[in-house]
């Protein structure tokens, strides 16, 4: 079973995540801020990291580049309210984020979406 | 001329035999004659005439030939010859030597046809003397020795003996050479006077004793525009009008003999006027009885017409002299007034009276008074027509001095001598006491510069600062007494000394003033201050001597513009975290509503509910989309990602959003999009965001019917067009719908809930692609939105 985390400073958020992501039939593991999630990464892995970008403390951008640096094989993908141009998220694909994901979501695309990149 | 008249033949023949008594000096001077010709004709007839006169020595008599024969008659000596049988010369008078140039040897016994030219000896032989005895006055050519033939005039006489016989002869001969001469000039000049009797350009007539035309040459016609058989014997009186006649007829000409240049009027055929000077001289035949008159009639119409022009046109320049609103006075040569016009009377307080005839001089003020004469000499010598304007100072009447710019123009005669001096005045005595207050305010400028707020200084042609003002040193820290005679690049930041030099050299090169060039000064306390500098160059008799320098603290400019920029990114990101606090609560509300809605175990009642909720929260994130993006285009924060896009690309994005919409309502959907529309450049998202409003206003407002998207390429422009079948607005109403906040209630009841946001989003979106939106719709027949891009 794929192990995914969910980073998010909002329990509800984090909650109804897990809730879906489990009916999708995955394994998830929540954190509730950056720090939180960068100190679960050191004594445990995953295979996805769901990141929200804007949280109290360390932002999503911050936990994605620590993540980055330590050149890890976990995947990131942001899940976020803010809307980003094309372009941007281009680059972030070309750093290395498995993909951007908007908030709300419905439940099929999110399963869609995670299936897809664990896929790969 | 054919058929002349009796009284011309008579007076040809009368003047042949020289019994006319006109004298040629006068009928010259009445022949009104084209110059040239007139001189040309003088000079030969003055030769004439003087041959005339050392022949004969009586200018009087000249045409008097009948007389002209005794003088040379009696005046003449005769040679006569003797011949004998055989026509040899055997006597001869002294005469006869001197004629022939050949001595007494030479003579006796020569063959008198050796006296002859061959030709003229046949003539003679041709006359058959010898049988009519006597044969007067042949007129041949004998031969002088040493100089060859000569006219003469020889009689010769047979001498006949007793029984008849021939014994010799006798030869009467006379030189008449010099009448001959005489005789042939006066045929040239005779054939002169006629010559110009018909070319001349002037009209001549001759009238008989009862002043009727009898002659007239050719241009008399063409003047008068008759022909012959109008001139012939026509009453010269018919040819005037009657007060005209008068005129002439009250000079008494014909006791006087002659008038010259009566100015009249004459009657052309066709009873036009014209102008004409008029001379008449009245023929006198020997006996002083009056046989007619001469009239040389001269056409001045022309001249009348040149005259009256030239005087109209005096008359304007005098006009304009005298009222032209600047001084003007006219000089001879040597700077003595000739006039003045009205102005210059008026601003230099003298009458007319008072200054013509006077010394320009007298005026000028005594300190240039030299000068003023020296460089006016000069000018007449150096012959140019204007010389420029330069100062002169003239004293009025009642001693007070004026300054004017004087432009003197100069005329010259034939011989490029200066004939006049013509200068134009322009008073600068009031503009000169402004200049010279302007001066004196210099002391307050310098007031200025002290209390400026701004930096003021001034450097010499070094760079070195030679002036200071109080704000200056307050920017710098720095004391006035320790800078001054410094360089002011010393005080420069190094990246500003490069940019200052570049400056100081530009305003030195170009004298033209530099603005708003941004450099940084070094305090004394070691820190850079940002200030904008305008540089004028300082310039002294017209050259340059350094810099003038004012310059502006900006530091606290440069401070807001900092905040500024700090306050758009601080928006920026208020917006961002609106939109994150505004949406978070609904991702949650969606996901579990949406988690009860699909829970197959839940009771159907509970997925009802859930399934409000879900409608109504759909309902809320559009608010909260809208409402954020009037906030980013109010706060100017909303960011356009420009790029080239492929359109079909953004239509398939809006339709594969509004197809759900369409199949619930069962509407028709037409699309009407050409391949090959050129890609534009625009943010692709907000675009696909314009059409998905505009489709999705257009479902609303459409229970039956078609909803159509087409678009097409023209005029430069890229025309997007939505239209339905819908319940339509009103043409009031078409405007205001892209108003923030307007609803358009079109029906009683209000189904289609909005935030009235959406249009004027739409508005907006398209008005950062340099676009336009625009509806036209009929109530019950349908709407259409039209979006023009440009490509």
């Amino acid at each position: 079973m794929k192990k995914i985390m969910v980073v998010d400073n909002e329990p509800d958020i984090v909650d109804l995540t897990r809730t879906v992501l489990e009916l999708g039939g995955y394994s998830v593991m929540p954190a509730y801020s950056g720090e939180e999630c960068l100190r679960k990464l050191e004594k445990e892995t995953a295979d996805l990291i769901l990141l929200d970008i804007m949280m109290p403390g360390m932002s999503g951008w911050d936990v994605f580049n620590r993540i980055k640096k330590k050149n890890s094989e976990i995947k990131v993908a942001f899940m976020s309210v803010l809307e980003i141009s094309d372009k941007r998220k281009q680059v972030l694909l070309d750093e290395g984020l498995a993909d951007y994901i908007m908030k709300p979501f419905d439940k099929e695309t999110l399963l869609k979406k995670v299936d897809n990149i664990l896929k790969n | 001329m054919k058929n002349e008249p009796d009284i011309v033949k008579k007076l040809r023949e009368e003047e042949k035999i020289g019994q006319l008594n006109i004298k040629s000096q006068c009928s010259y001077e009445q022949l009104k004659i084209p110059e040239e010709t007139l001189h040309e004709t003088s000079d030969k007839t003055g030769t004439f005439l003087e041959n005339g006169l050392e022949t004969e020595g009586d200018i009087g008599e000249l045409f008097d030939f009948g007389e002209l024969y005794k003088i040379l008659f009696e005046t003449s000596a005769v040679a006569i010859t003797l011949t004998d049988e055989n026509e040899r010369i055997v006597s001869w008078n002294k005469y006869a030597e001197e004629l022939f140039n050949m001595n007494e040897k030479e003579l006796y016994m020569r063959p008198v046809n050796t006296l002859y030219p061959v030709e003229e000896w046949q003539k003679i032989r041709a006359e058959n003397v010898r049988k009519k005895g006597i044969k007067y006055r042949i007129e041949t050519r004998m031969i002088r020795k040493n100089e060859g033939p000569f006219e003469v005039e020889i009689s010769l006489c047979v001498l006949k003996g007793s029984g008849g016989k021939n014994v010799g002869s006798i030869g009467i001969i006379k030189d008449i050479t010099k009448l001959k001469t005489s005789e042939r000039k006066f045929k040239e000049s005779e054939e002169r006077y006629k010559t110009i009797f018909e070319n001349s350009a002037v009209a001549i007539t001759l009238t008989d004793k009862n002043e009727r035309i009898v002659s007239w040459n050719k241009y008399a016609e063409d003047l008068l525009g008759m022909n012959k058989d109008d001139l012939y014997m026509k009453p010269v009186e018919s040819l005037y009008p009657p007060e005209e006649w008068k005129k002439i007829r009250s000079e008494n000409v014909r006791q006087k003999g002659m008038q010259q240049s009566i100015e009249t009027k004459i009657l052309k055929k066709n009873n036009e006027l014209i102008d004409v000077d008029l001379s008449l001289s009245v023929l006198k035949n020997h006996g002083g009885m009056v046989i007619g008159s001469i009239g040389v009639i001269n056409d001045i119409t022309y001249q009348k017409w040149i005259k009256d022009a030239l005087e109209e046109s005096e008359k304007k320049f005098k006009q304009l002299y005298e009222n032209a609103p600047i001084p003007y006075h006219t000089l001879s040569p040597n700077g003595e007034i000739t006039s003045v016009n009205e102005k210059w009377c008026k601003t230099l307080k003298y009458t007319k009276e008072e200054v013509i005839g006077k010394s320009i001089f007298d005026f000028v003020i005594k300190s240039e008074k030299k000068s003023a004469k020296t460089s006016f000499e000069k000018k007449i010598l150096e012959k140019k027509s204007y010389t420029g304007g330069h100062e002169r100072t003239y004293v009025t009447k009642d001693g007070e001095e004026r300054i004017f710019i004087i432009h003197d123009y100069f005329s010259f005669d034939n011989d490029k001598n200066v004939m006049s001096v013509h200068t134009t005045m322009e008073d600068i005595t009031q503009r000169r006491q402004v200049w010279d207050r302007m001066m004196k305010s210099e002391e307050k400028y310098r007031v200025l510069a002290e209390t400026s707020a701004d930096g003021v200084l001034t450097t010499d042609v070094l760079g070195r600062l030679t002036y200071v003002n109080p704000s200056l040193e307050k920017i710098l820290g720095r004391r006035k007494g320790k800078i001054l005679a410094t360089l002011f690049r010393d005080y420069l930041s190094e990246s500003s000394v490069y940019l200052f030099q570049q400056v100081f050299l530009d305003v030195r090169k170009k004298e033209k003033k530099m603005e708003n060039i941004g450099l940084d000064v070094i305090h004394d306390g070691g820190y850079e201050i940002p200030i904008e500098a305008n540089i004028s160059p300082l310039k002294k008799d017209g050259s340059f001597i350094g810099i003038e320098c004012t310059l502006r603290d900006i530091s606290e400019r440069k401070k807001i513009e900092r905040e500024l920029k700090q306050s758009e990114k601080l928006r920026t990101e208020f917006m961002n975290i609106a939109a994150h606090e505004l949406k978070s609560p609904v991702t949650p509300i969606k996901g579990y509503l949406e988690l009860i809605e699909s829970d197959k175990d839940a009771d159907e009642k509970i997925r009802n509910w859930a399934s409000i909720g879900m409608r109504n929260a759909e309902r809320l994130m559009h608010l909260i989309n809208d409402i954020l993006d009037v906030s980013r285009l109010d706060t100017d924060t909303m960011r356009f990602n420009m790029e080239k896009c492929d359109l079909t690309e953004i239509f398939d994005d809006a339709i594969e959003d509004i197809e759900p919409d369409i199949e619930n309502k069962n509407l028709i959907f037409i699309k009407k999009i050409p391949e090959n529309l050129p890609k534009i450049v625009c943010d692709k998202y907000r675009l696909s965001q314009v059409l998905k409003n505009l489709l999705g206003n257009s479902i609303k407002f459409t229970d039956y019917g078609s909803i159509t998207l087409m678009a097409e390429e023209k005029e430069k422009h890229l025309f997007i067009y939505v239209e339905d079948t819908g319940i339509g607005i009103s043409s009031d109403e078409t405007k205001r719908i892209f108003t923030k906040f307007y609803q358009a209630y079109t029906g009683e009841d209000r189904k289609n809930e909005g935030t009235g946001l959406g249009l004027f989003i739409c508005k907006e979106i398209v008005k950062k692609h340099n676009g336009e939106i625009w509806a036209e719709s009929k109530v019950g027949k349908g709407s259409k939105f039209t979006i023009k891009l440009p490509i």
